[in-house]
């Protein structure tokens, strides 16, 4: 009678295999010339000669915004930006937004970019609060490393079966003025509710302690030593959500951190003025074009009126 | 499977195709994992 | 997931050792292995089951009690135990039960009733720590029964089929949680339901209360896959849990394939002793399945769910006679489904509010 299950040899293929091939992706996904490390080298080199660019001439006021996905929806515009700043103070602006889905302080780490700061510091800084002082569950479980490698695999068997490639969000690490396509939510007002059902069963934010973020407080040292101003900038979520999803008592362990970086780097805080109604947004946290509006046009006021 | 695969195969053919299909359903449960890990994670990323 | 990595990784050790280490130090070996491995994830388990395991073997074939109030007061402290996490686990929902202890509660009281009913006698307690310190079923089961465990490690042999077993049905296991679970029954699924225009919400409850059961279903006996496989490459041949519940053609044949181990066991030790005593066997069939109920959690919900799976049994019991033929084979298969998974809202959504207005969806009840 034939047994359950196969002679043990059997197994030496799909293990050894399998095995093969996994090894052989993470080899590729984590070496210096796997589509991670060009990733990489591209996001240095231009995020050097973008800062060169704005930081060179010193008579222009010089802006870099560093945040998430929720900075790029917001401040969707930077040459729009640079033009407002213009018209309100009389002087050239020049804007930098380096705005990298999921970012947070070990994201930042990735592209050097507190290295990259403290070497051409501009005149403003801006932080997004939300990704820099907070820690949040849920997020990407993928390394970066193997994300790219999957995208770049995922793309080549899309194309090849002629269907369209998923959006390679990795290209925001070098190419700092992406826009959402026509189609997007963004701007069609379309509203995902798939992704505020999920944002409405998220779990309460963490507020990262100051020692957690050594690497960030002494690019905050140099910068203040260059008379840089540096702004944790905060981002509006829908009134169905606490803000930053965070409660009581960690909204007072936050603002003692604000408290610290203001005492200690001269760190300020900006926080949009009055909370946003969910037509704003295009899941809930995400601004779309009618709330970006909103955002900028404060944004923009706030720099000439604190100039 | 196999049970099944043996009766009506010769073992070796069986041995064979039962192979291919524990690297086959390896390989899926891999694609699975990360896809499920990714997309749980893109919905509620920022 | 966190938590069946750190089990399988825990194992891999534990299985070279038992086909390396000499047999008088194999059992310990795992015995030590389960302990550390339950210490690190739950300090308050590790010192529960090991006071339970030193405890009742002292109490059973130790002290000079006669028989009787030896086995009463076992059972009086296990029970008290388990209600008593579960009463905790009601009322603050920040108390966590301790990892696996509704499970090594019902192997105990499994224990002490073959203790007094002779089928276990002065065994070593070597061989009941091992029992105890199982880790494969330590976490979600299935429920293993002692004389199984002894004399699986009396026959234990090196056996190739049983490592091939043991590694097709992790695999299995494996895919059950990762293929069908996640990726479609918490991925895929959903997202397809949730397309459905504003016009199908009747569609869009119905599909997801189906969706909810079967994942939980599927990750359920994906991690009694696992468990059995790890156990079988351990040389031990587990008790199944499953077996096509959603094929069965009624309710009772349902609850005869479906988490077996816990029905088994709560048909040995509760439905056996009330039905024959009281000799009324639906009165059995509703307690033993409000206990099941219970089991899970010390809740009205629960409760009633228990409750429902009783009278899915009676309901069974009154068309037993029905012919059969291949048509109400797939009749009962569809009413199967439905009436589990029906059945299943009022736990779902914890709040009677909540599964009554999804149940007015469902039945069309304005």
């Amino acid at each position: 009678m034939a047994s359950e299950a196969p002679s043990l040899r059997v197994w030496l293929f799909p293990l050894l295999v399998a095995s093969l091939l996994v090894g052989s992706f993470l080899y590729y996904s984590y070496s210096s010339n796997g589509p991670y490390g060009q990733v990489v080298s591209q996001s240095n080199r231009n995020l050097e000669k973008a800062l060169i660019d704005i930081t060179q001439d010193t008579s222009a006021i010089s802006i870099v915004i560093l945040g998430s996905s929720l900075t790029q929806y917001a401040l969707i515009d930077p040459v729009g930006l640079e033009d407002s700043i213009s018209q309100l103070t009389n002087r050239k602006a020049k804007v930098l937004r380096v705005a990298l889905n999921f970012m947070d302080m070990n994201l930042a780490q990735h592209i050097d970019f507190f290295e990259y700061i403290s070497k051409y510091p501009p005149n403003y800084l801006f932080i997004e609060n939300f990704s820099f002082n907070l820690d949040h569950d849920g997020k990407s479980a993928i390394p970066e490393q193997i994300d790219v490698a999957l995208l770049q695999i995922r793309n080549l068997v899309r194309n090849a079966l002629g269907q369209p490639a998923h959006d390679n969000y990795f290209t925001k690490w070098y190419t700092f003025d992406v826009k959402p396509l026509p189609d997007e939510d963004f701007y069609t007002h379309k509203f995902d509710s798939m992704t505020f059902k999920a944002l409405l069963r998220s779990k309460e934010s963490y507020v990262r302690q100051v020692s957690e973020n050594s690497v960030a407080n002494k690019a905050y040292e140099a910068l203040m030593k260059s008379n840089a101003r540096v702004v944790f900038l905060d981002m509006p979520l829908c009134t169905r959500f606490p803000h930053n999803f965070l409660g009581q008592q960690s909204t007072s362990e936050l603002n003692k951190i604000l408290e610290f970086y203001k005492t200690e780097y001269r760190v300020d805080y900006w926080r949009f003025p009055y909370p946003m109604d969910i037509s704003y947004f295009f899941d809930g946290a995400h601004l779309n074009s009618k709330g970006a509006m909103q955002y900028q046009k404060w944004f923009v006021s706030e720099i000439a009126s604190r100039k | 499977m196999y049970k099944f695969l043996a009766t009506y195969l010769p073992k070796s053919l069986a041995n064979i195709v039962i192979g291919l299909w524990y690297f086959v359903l390896i390989m899926i449960n891999f694609y699975c994992g990360i896809a499920f890990a990714q997309g749980t994670f893109q919905y509620v990323g920022w | 997931m966190k938590l069946l990595i750190e089990v399988i990784l825990f194992a891999i050790p534990m299985i070279l050792l038992a086909w390396t280490l000499p047999k008088k130090y194999v059992l310990l070996s795992q015995i030590v292995i389960t302990g550390l491995f339950i210490a690190y994830q739950s300090p308050i388990s590790f010192a529960i089951l090991s006071t339970i395991t030193f405890g009742n073997y002292y109490l059973l074939h130790k002290a000079v009690l006669p028989k009787p109030v030896k086995v009463a007061i076992s059972l009086a402290i296990l029970v008290l135990l388990i209600v008593s996490a579960k009463i905790l686990f009601t009322i603050h929902h920040s108390w966590i039960i301790p990892l696996g202890m509704s499970y090594y509660i019902f192997r105990n009281i499994h224990y002490t009733v073959e203790s007094y009913n002779g089928r276990i006698q002065n065994e070593g307690l070597l061989f009941y720590l091992a029992y105890n310190f199982f880790l494969p079923v330590l976490i979600i089961g299935p429920i293993n029964r002692y004389p199984e465990f002894v004399r699986d490690w009396q026959r234990r042999r090196m056996n190739n089929e049983y490592f091939s077993l043991g590694l097709q049905r992790m695999l299995y296991g494996v895919s059950k949680i990762m293929i069908i679970g996640n990726y479609f029954l918490s991925s895929k699924f959903p997202s397809l339901i949730s397309n459905l225009g504003e016009n199908y919400v009747w569609l869009k409850t119905y599909l997801n209360t189906i969706t909810v059961v079967l994942n939980a279903y599927f990750q359920f006996a994906g991690y009694s896959d696992i468990a059995i496989g790890i156990s079988l490459l351990l040389g031990f041949r587990v008790m199944e849990n499953f077996n096509f519940p959603f094929l069965a053609s009624n309710m009772q044949e349902f609850w005869s394939k479906y988490h077996m181990s816990l029905s088994a066991f709560c048909r040995d030790y509760i439905y056996t002793p009330i039905a024959s005593y009281f000799r009324k066997p639906m009165l059995g069939v509703f307690i033993t399945m409000s206990i099941i109920g219970l089991w899970h959690e010390i809740t009205m919900p629960f409760l009633i769910w228990g409750l429902l799976q009783a009278f899915g049994i009676y309901l069974a019991f009154l068309f037993k006679n029905s012919a059969d033929t291949w048509l109400n084979k797939n009749l009962g298969r569809i009413f199967v489904l439905n009436y589990f998974c029906l059945s299943c809202v009022i736990i779902d959504y914890q709040e009677l509010g909540k599964a009554l207005e999804v149940y007015k969806i469902l039945f069309f009840i304005p």
